[in-house]
């Protein structure tokens, strides 16, 4: 048994040490030449890089868009690049680049992703992407939209309501509004068993208890209690100490009915469709704004609503580690970091992270900053952490 | 006489005899590609589910990455979640699952008898049409309920049932069990259609002329010549419906989350959603144990007691129609209006919905043609042109096509050698595993299959090449996923096939493979023809099982229509859908043809 060992594991062994700090070693090569982490210039010769990047040539990107493809004209035009866009989800891109890393396979140049739980907690500790920020941007960025990494929008998911039917304002001012008798059976949103963005908007305001608490006592005029089968279901968790606000909201939206619809689309429009009588109310996309139109479709987010009337979430850009083209991906960053390549996502509800596209925006559409928007950012490290103990408490409020 | 000249072979003559029998050698060979492409994936999936990830450090603070676990599975069967996350689902699986199946094997039987076996006018165009409910998505079937029977608590536009009764449906029939049910067995009965239609097409009508002859009624020749002979194809349209009710999940979906009904498979995908993939896989394997049962259950209760009757024997054949006299016509039109209702409208209805400017918004003046033959607008869509200018369609089109028809094919010999190979060694336990194990990537969770095929052959793997993005890899992946249609399929018709034609050919001194290509794929055509239809519309359907593996050069339609879909661009994703939907209904009627001269040829052969 022992000389087995010594014979026929050693050298296994022995190959697969060198195949690993050979692999280690090409990394950091690459990290070199790409001029990423440690080994990042300390300022950017663009020339340099452009030229560069012409001569790549090709600059691969897995997005989560699939208006990525309207850049790729002007793209090409500019500096004789050819973008290759695969859209594909958040998630599932960062599953693909893993088995690829794996494997030894390098196909992927940037990564356009909305999953930040994902990004911040898997992709970024084990050196799958890079953070690469384009110089001059920092000024026009806050300090959160460039680490851990490059963001280039804010998106959001939001309550809205039916604008034609309700021409005195808002039928409701809280979100507590939601659990109440009056919208049993007319709350329309994605089910967070299905989309995981509507599972981030209910984690997210599981996030801010203290705030619920507050918002009932304004609503309701007195503190907040629990019911017996919040505290029963506390009871029966390992992972949630003591019932909050939050459990207790998210406890009774779900006795109230809500209704699940798959598509974010047919939400916005069942709530703004102007020929119905009782319109609903709707947790639906931002940017679904867009589809309002004369005579057809009337909806807005409720602005006020206490403590806030949503979500935002951030899509970043990032640089896949061992990119084949990294030059003509630092440009295509810098590229979709800049008004002409931000234009195709250039829509009311999706705000621009730099502010000076975002005061054009703001202009354009009619709306305020995004800063001054009562909406709740999403909590990565949270969201990624409390996922199990989130499907065991909505499972067990159902 | 070949049992007398086996005894007398000596043990190591034997031995010989079986390695040198090509049936055994392509036996072995299979086994191993199999074990390869389908066992080894499936035990990393059981791994994953019996040991901590990398990710689980956020479940337990005790998860050491790699160490051996048994959390999930107690989470599943035995913890405080089990109740929510299996057990009640797992009832609705069952009622839903049971119901639909019996719904759509009911549907499909009669219809196939009608269109092979009765004079019925109009066979020829009804043919194809009874089987698109299965080309169009099941969300499509799905959002066609919804728009008629809607509940009012929805908003929007009113359902059709409400405007025309004034008042809205009761809930039971919008939502839940019921409307689940009935959209699986309309979804799904093409299957049984399919294979009892082919089952019923290699019916001798001399067997049931005789039958008529010694006295037996029309009822009485229904039940003991005709029933029996189609029952394999029976069982095995009840093994696949059957599995395919409980695995679907996007139906279940639509019409059972505003109620708050789950299902095992939307479970599965609840889970894969939330990034908790080894629960996930625990489930996906519960749903490939329920359908393994079943299988199993089936072959016990129904298989041992119907005989299996090989009915193309070494005599003449002849095919009869039965007349149906007065009922001719009353049957068409129940016929044709069935296939009408659940078949062309569901089609009309998108077809139409990608015609309006504004979706969901009748009126003539919405209507446009900019989303098929527009050029780039910037006001509409994001500028995105009509389907038929746009290069990247052009290109996923020819992909599609050349996808579904190499897999189609290559899927349906590989099925047929397997089940030849079953049938004729069915007492060897080799073959039965074979079958079993064609049988497991029906219900595995196709994108965890997708991420696993893209580490199998990343690199190459002895005398694999690496087959990273390429198009070989996406007909590998889609030729396994089919082949538990093409292997139950391919049953179906070999069981149908006298042993004595394969025996004469042997002391003619034919080889097995001379013997199989000219005896065992022209008799079976018709059935393979129908798997071989049923995989050609799967696989131009198929979406998250290719969607990891997909590069822009072999983009599908699916997966463009995904990315409108994705978008909010309900018309244009529409559009697609109808795309596929025609694609697919030319790419029947080529195989149909193809099979239809083949099957005259021989019966001229033969009489």
């Amino acid at each position: 048994m022992n000389s087995f060992l010594k014979t026929t594991l050693t050298p296994i062994l022995a190959v697969l040490t060198i195949s690993i700090t050979s692999a280690a070693i090409a990394d950091t090569n690459w990290q070199k030449v790409a001029g990423v982490g440690e080994f990042a210039p300390k300022t950017q010769d663009w020339a340099t890089i452009e030229s560069a990047a012409r001569k790549e040539g090709t600059v691969v990107i897995y997005s989560v868009s699939s208006r990525i493809a309207k850049l790729v004209d002007g793209f090409q035009e500019k500096y004789g690049i050819e973008i290759i866009g695969h859209d594909m989800p958040s998630d599932l891109q960062i599953e693909k680049l893993r088995r690829e890393h794996t494997a030894g396979i390098n196909a992927v140049d940037v990564l356009f992703n909305s999953d930040a739980p994902l990004l911040l907690n898997e992709a970024l500790p084990n050196g799958l992407v890079w953070n690469f920020v384009p110089d001059g941007l920092s000024s026009d960025l806050d300090a959160g939209e460039t680490q851990p990494f490059l963001i280039q929008r804010h998106s959001s998911r939001v309550v809205y309501y039916n604008t034609a039917l309700n021409p005195n304002g808002a039928p409701i001012d809280s979100l507590w509004d939601l659990t109440s008798k009056d919208w049993t059976g007319r709350t329309l949103l994605p089910s967070p068993l299905e989309d995981g963005l509507s599972a981030n908007f209910m984690q997210t305001i599981l996030n801010n208890s203290d705030a619920m608490a507050a918002a009932y006592e304004r609503e309701y005029g007195q503190p907040i209690t629990y019911s017996e089968d919040v505290i029963e279901a506390v009871a029966e968790s390992a992972v949630i100490a003591e019932p909050n606000a939050s459990i207790e909201w998210l406890y009774r939206f779900l006795a109230n009915e809500p209704v699940f619809m798959s598509s974010t689309t047919k939400i916005f429009k069942n709530v703004g469709d102007i020929e119905q009588d009782n319109p609903p109310l709707g947790i639906t996309t931002f940017s679904k704004m867009r589809k309002n139109k004369k005579g057809v479709y009337a909806a807005a987010p409720i602005y006020d609503l206490d403590p806030v009337f949503g979500v935002s979430y951030p899509t970043a850009l990032v640089m896949a580690d061992m990119a084949p083209h990294p030059n003509a991906a630092k440009l295509l960053i810098k590229y979709m970091m800049e008004a002409e390549g931000f234009s195709p996502w250039n829509e009311p509800g999706d705000f621009a992270a730099r502010s000076s596209i975002e005061a054009v925006q703001m202009d354009q559409f009619k709306l305020p900053s995004f800063d001054a928007l009562k909406l709740w950012p999403i909590d990565p490290e949270q969201i990624y952490f409390s996922k199990y103990g989130f499907l065991a408490l909505y499972l067990g409020l159902q | 006489m070949l049992k007398f000249f086996d005894s007398s072979l000596t043990g190591s003559g034997k031995f010989h005899k079986a390695i040198t029998d090509p049936v055994n050698l392509v036996m072995l060979i299979l086994l191993v590609i199999l074990a390869y492409l389908v066992i080894w994936p499936f035990i990393q999936l059981l791994i994953e589910t019996l040991t901590w990830g990398d990710r689980d450090r956020r479940i337990s603070p005790d998860a050491v990455p790699g160490k051996f676990t048994s959390f999930y599975w107690q989470q599943a069967t035995s913890g405080p979640l089990s109740r929510k996350m299996l057990y009640g689902p797992l009832l609705n699986t069952l009622i839903t699952g049971v119901t639909a199946t019996i719904m759509a094997l009911l549907a499909g039987g009669v219809l196939a008898w009608c269109v092979v076996r009765s004079d019925m006018p109009g066979k020829r165009w009804l043919q194809p049409v009874l089987t698109l409910p299965y080309i169009v998505p099941s969300f499509a079937i799905a959002l066609a309920w919804e728009a008629v029977f809607r509940s009012p608590k929805v908003g929007g536009q009113p359902g059709i049932y409400e405007a025309l009764l004034g008042v809205g449906p009761p809930e039971w029939l919008s939502y839940g069990a019921f409307p689940i049910s009935i959209t699986l067995a309309i979804h799904y009965f093409p299957f049984a259609y399919l294979l009892v239609a082919g089952a019923l097409a290699t019916i001798d009508s001399q067997m049931e002329e005789s039958a008529l002859i010694s006295g037996a009624g029309r009822l009485m020749t229904l039940r003991r010549i005709t029933f029996p002979v189609v029952a394999p194809a029976f069982l095995a349209a009840l093994i696949l419906t059957f599995g395919k009710t409980i695995g679907q999940f996007a139906l279940p979906f639509i019409l059972g989350a505003p109620a708050q009904f789950h299902t095992v498979a939307t479970m599965v995908y609840a889970n894969l959603t939330l990034g908790l993939d080894a629960l996930a896989f625990v489930l996906a394997i519960v749903l490939i144990g329920m359908s393994l049962i079943s299988i199993w259950l089936s072959n016990r209760f129904v298989g041992n007691k119907t005989r299996r009757f090989e009915t193309i024997s070494g005599k003449g054949f002849r095919s009869r129609e039965i007349a149906l006299g007065g009922w001719r016509w009353p049957i068409f039109i129940a016929v044709a209006l069935f296939a009408f209702v659940v078949g062309i409208l569901p089609l009309i209805l998108l077809g139409v919905q990608s015609i309006m400017l504004i979706d969901g918004f009748y009126g003539l003046e919405n209507l446009t043609k900019h989303f098929w033959v527009g050029r780039s607008n910037p006001d509409i869509a994001f500028g995105e042109p009509g389907v038929l200018h746009n290069n990247i369609i052009l290109g996923a089109t020819w992909n599609t096509l050349k996808l579904a028809f190499i897999s189609a094919i290559i899927a349906s010999v590989i099925g047929l050698v397997i089940a030849y190979i079953t049938v004729r060694r069915a007492h060897n336990p080799l073959a039965r595993a074979l079958d079993q194990i064609a049988f497991i990537p029906f219900l595995f969770p196709t994108i965890a299959f997708g991420a696993m095929y893209l580490t199998l052959f990343a690199e190459p793997v002895g005398p694999i090449p690496a087959l990273y993005g390429t198009f070989t890899l996406l007909v590998i992946i889609s030729v396994v996923s089919r082949l538990p249609y093409s292997v139950k399929t391919g049953v179906t018709a070999v069981t149908q096939i006298g042993q004595e034609l394969e025996e004469a050919a042997e002391l003619a001194g034919a080889s097995w493979v001379m013997r199989f290509r000219r005896i065992i794929m022209p008799l079976s055509s018709s059935g393979v023809l129908s798997g071989m239809m049923v995989s050609f519309v799967g696989v131009m359907r198929e979406l998250s099982l290719i969607v990891l593996l997909i590069t822009p050069s072999t983009r599908v339609l699916m997966t463009v229509g995904f990315g409108y879909a994705e978008e909010g661009l309900t018309q244009l994703s529409n559009a697609l859908v109808l795309i596929v939907a025609v694609l697919t209904i030319i790419g029947e009627l080529i195989l149909m043809w193809i099979g239809k001269g083949k099957m005259a040829r021989l019966r001229e052969k033969q009489s």
